[in-house]
């Protein structure tokens, strides 16, 4: 049987190609598909190998972003120095919430040659990094306040104004792009930094040019002779407690705003501590001029009252309160220093001193007052002080007026110890030797007359007898011997132009407290800090006693609050040199390092930067010149710092010891001490301390209405990032 | 018998030849596509792998003082990692230092770590590829 075969009824033309179609399709939709989704995979793989690339390179902005903070804490106008020294109080209501400070920082313009380097192996090399970019922020929740000093019982400064510590955070951005087309990858990473913020004047006691707890023994005599200060004698020291001005011009300056600005003056122990200082009328600038400055003004003609010679009723009235009628005026005399060789009262000087020794009529008993106009400057001193301005008090016939001149003569020598009364010579031997003891006390005892004499002006250098004079009981009461006035008194007297014989009253007009000035000196209330003159975010700190500050107290929370400790198997000085801190004769600190072992500085030239260094003891073996920024503080916690025989610039601080003059004193800055031991090789020069009052004026921290802030602040961080997630 | 004929077989010897044809150019391309695809997939797989290497090295290098990272430190860190299946031990390039002053007087120095860390197969064929990576640790004084 045949059979036929069967028509294919599929075999049409063409029939083939669709079927290869077919195959084709479901072939290239099927690969495609497992294609893309490969490809798919890769891409994600890339992107996150891309996206490592991009957290490596921000890894690497992090690190580098210490640099804008080493840069913006020698900024002060940066806008991230003014957001971490703003107070504490800014910050807090803002809590846990994020505070960005400053702009975005664009690293990889900033670091283009690192940048160019790490990007060298990036497939498209510079190119690659599309940006690298750092934000820094604060969160206020992690600030804190440095630890607070406790200074007295229940005293204690809250360190919260600019001073904290905590963390700034930092954001770090870094985006690559490896194909010019391609999807950019960005990745983000952050991290903080560990930073404290440091006020380098130490709170309170950098508003003293001197405090010094014990003296040893009394502070600023001064061993004088013809030609000046004696080599081998105690130097003497001159104060310059703020902003110096000619005398004329100080007078205008004691108000209660320019003593918030100016040093104070504690001088605390248990010894009698003189503290001489005067002014001239002899307006010169040169310090060759100190305790050679005086000209001696016996008063205005015009006006008896005026110049240096005020008459003191209340004086008055005890001379000649046993004469029925008056007869001796007593004048007062803010004395400074003379050569008595030139002048417009050389022929007077000649005069009187005929037939002496020349150191006679240097009058070297008034060097130990020496200091020319330009060095004081109104300041308070606190503690049992005797201090101030010289003052010889000079009885004399009233009539004719210008009889108190020639008892100033008559008085002029006598440098009697106001600390013992019962060395007065007059006083003693005033029976025995009445008739000759003017000119006893004149030519032969410059140092043993009292404080008034009754001066005979028939015969040079005689004296009235009591009958005469003044009865004896009063003579005795007053021959006292020289005194100096009380300090902040005589300020005022300053400050009403000597015109007035007591300005205590005044005293309220210019704001000032009252009992600053009252006598005598050695009255408790003067070892209380007024908080008239306090900023007020210290107000609580008003009548703090300050013999009852103990600055070993305050060691502890200094060294807390340092930013660097010294790893014990390092000296201060290799520490120094290895952080690059030191380098030659050049410091660059910027920092608060606090160390176990001494310090011993090199002399140096250039102190680009201040900080505060505590160590156990501290010698300075030459010259500390002023910082370029900031102030230097160096603190010895347990022994003492020695002064090289050259100008220091620094804020010294020995809370449990001495510090040690080995010449003569040139500190421009403040010392505070339990001693000062200014030495007996002093030379023919007086020391000098100045307080540095543009570096230490800053009690209170403000900015600026137009932004400025203090540069006194040091700002330091820990140089590793710690990352966060 | 009846000859088979294109009317029998429904396609003729040409018709096929060309489906063929164009099966073949349709279907090899995507091969080589699905090829690359895998060899690719296998690429990035030992890429990545060579790349956490290197990462683990940068890793360790940022973890490392500034002061200590010197190329004997980063050569023991290198040293110390796992090297995974396809990748040669990693291998830093010696330390550069970049010193940077800034305009207040600050100065940044930069330790420069270049690690390379190879990756040697594809798909049972030889071939080498080399992950570089930097790391930059900074000091700022």
């Amino acid at each position: 049987m045949f059979i036929r075969p069967r028509s294919m009824t599929f075999g049409r033309p063409g029939f083939i190609y669709v079927v290869v179609l077919i195959i084709s399709f479901v072939i290239v939709i099927g690969i495609s598909t497992y294609f893309t989704s490969m490809r798919q995979g890769r891409l994600l793989a890339y992107r996150s190998l891309h996206g490592d690339y991009a957290a490596v390179l921000a890894k690497a902005g992090l690190s580098m972003s210490q640099a804008c903070l080493a840069e913006a804490s020698r900024d002060p106008s940066s806008p991230i120095y003014k957001a971490l020294v703003q107070p504490l109080e800014t910050y807090m209501a803002s809590g846990r919430a994020r505070i960005d400070v400053g702009p975005r920082i664009d690293l990889s313009s900033m670091f283009s040659n690192i940048v160019d380097r790490i990007s060298t192996d990036l497939p498209r090399g510079r190119s690659s990094v599309a940006e690298l970019s750092a934000q820094f922020y604060i969160v206020p929740s992690q600030l804190v306040p440095l630890p607070a000093l406790t200074v007295g019982p229940a005293k204690v400064i809250n360190r919260s104004g600019g001073e904290k510590m905590g963390r700034i955070f930092v954001e770090c951005t870094a985006t690559v792009s490896f194909h010019a087309f391609d999807t950019r990858v960005s990745r983000t990473l952050a991290g903080f930094y560990e930073f404290r913020v440091v006020h380098c004047p130490i709170p309170i006691l950098s508003d003293f040019t001197l405090f010094v707890r014990e003296s040893a023994g009394l502070f600023n005599t001064v061993e004088a002779g013809d030609t000046g200060l004696q080599n081998g004698g105690q130097p003497a020291v001159v104060l310059g407690n703020g902003a110096k001005e000619l005398q004329s011009r100080t007078a205008d300056m004691l108000n209660l705003e320019s003593l918030k600005k100016q040093g104070w003056v504690y001088l605390g122990g248990q010894n009698e501590i003189v503290l001489n200082l005067t002014y001239s009328m002899d307006e010169t600038a040169s310090p060759s001029q100190v305790g050679e400055d005086f000209h001696f003004y016996q008063q205005n003609p015009s006006s008896l009252a005026a110049g240096r010679a005020v008459v003191d009723p209340a004086q008055k009235v005890l001379a000649n309160r046993h004469l029925p009628n008056p007869f001796w005026e007593v004048r007062n005399w803010d004395m400074g220093v003379n050569l008595l060789k030139d002048g417009a009262l050389k022929a007077q000087y000649e005069e009187v001193f005929r037939g002496t020794s020349s150191g006679y009529r240097l009058g070297s008993q008034l060097k130990l007052l020496g200091a020319p106009p330009e060095r004081v400057s109104p300041t308070l001193v606190f503690g049992p002080v005797s201090a101030g301005f010289f003052r010889i008090v000079a009885a004399a016939p009233a009539n004719p007026a210008n009889s108190s001149f020639d008892a100033y003569f008559s008085v002029l020598k006598d440098p009697a110890s106001p600390s013992d009364p019962a060395k007065n010579f007059a006083r003693d031997y005033y029976d025995e030797l009445q008739p000759y003891l003017g000119k006893l006390l004149y030519l032969y005892d410059p140092y043993k007359s009292g404080k008034y004499m009754y001066y005979d002006t028939s015969v040079l250098g005689g004296l009235l007898e009591y009958a005469k004079g003044t009865a004896k009981s009063d003579y005795l009461k007053l021959c006292a011997g020289f005194r100096t006035r009380n300090y902040n008194q005589a300020l005022l007297h300053l400050k009403t132009r000597n015109e007035i014989p007591n300005p205590l009253s005044h005293a309220r007009e210019f704001g000032i407290p009252e009992s600053l000035f009252t006598d005598p000196p050695t009255s408790p209330n003067r070892s209380t800090l007024p908080a008239a003159l306090l900023p007020s975010a210290w107000a609580d700190l008003g009548d703090l006693d300050l013999s009852k500050l103990n600055l070993k107290d305050m060691v502890e929370p200094l060294r807390r609050a340092a930013c660097w400790t010294v790893p014990k198997s390092m000296s201060t000085e290799s520490y120094l040199i290895a952080e690059r801190r030191l380098s030659g004769e050049e410091l660059d600190l910027g920092t608060m390092i606090c160390s176990d072992s001494p310090l011993t500085l090199p002399a140096l030239t250039k102190v680009r930067r201040g900080g505060i260094i505590l160590a156990p003891s501290i010698t300075l073996q030459g010259a500390v010149p002023a910082a370029d920024r900031g102030i230097l503080v160096l603190v010895a916690y347990q022994g003492t710092i020695q002064l090289p025989q050259a100008p220091v610039h620094a804020s010294l601080v020995a809370t449990n010891g001495a510090v040690v003059a080995n010449g003569p004193l040139d500190v421009t800055g403040n010392i505070v001490a339990q001693r000062l031991d200014l030495g007996t090789s002093g030379g023919s020069s007086p020391g000098k301390l100045d307080y540095d009052a543009a570096k230490l004026k800053n009690r209170s921290f403000e900015i600026g209405p137009s932004g400025q802030v203090s540069d006194t602040f040091v700002i330091d961080f820990s140089r590793r990032v710690t990352r966060i997630q | 018998m009846e000859a088979v004929t294109r009317q029998t077989r429904g396609f003729s010897f040409v018709e096929l030849g060309i489906a063929i044809l164009i099966l073949a150019l349709t279907i090899v391309p995507i091969l080589d596509l699905l090829q690359g695809g895998v060899k690719g997939t296998a690429q990035s797989l030992y890429l990545s792998r060579a790349f956490q290497a290197a990462r683990s090295v940068a890793d360790s290098i940022y973890s490392c003082p500034w002061s200590s990272l010197d190329d004997a430190t980063v050569k023991t860190l290198a040293s110390k990692i796992e090297v995974p299946d396809g990748c040669s031990r990693p291998r830093v390039d010696s330390i550069q230092l970049i010193t940077s002053s800034l305009p207040n007087g600050s100065v940044l120095e930069t330790k420069v770590a270049t690690i390379r860390v190879g990756w040697v197969k594809t798909e049972g064929k030889d071939k080498t590829g080399e992950v570089v990576l930097t790391a930059a640790v900074s000091l700022a004084r």
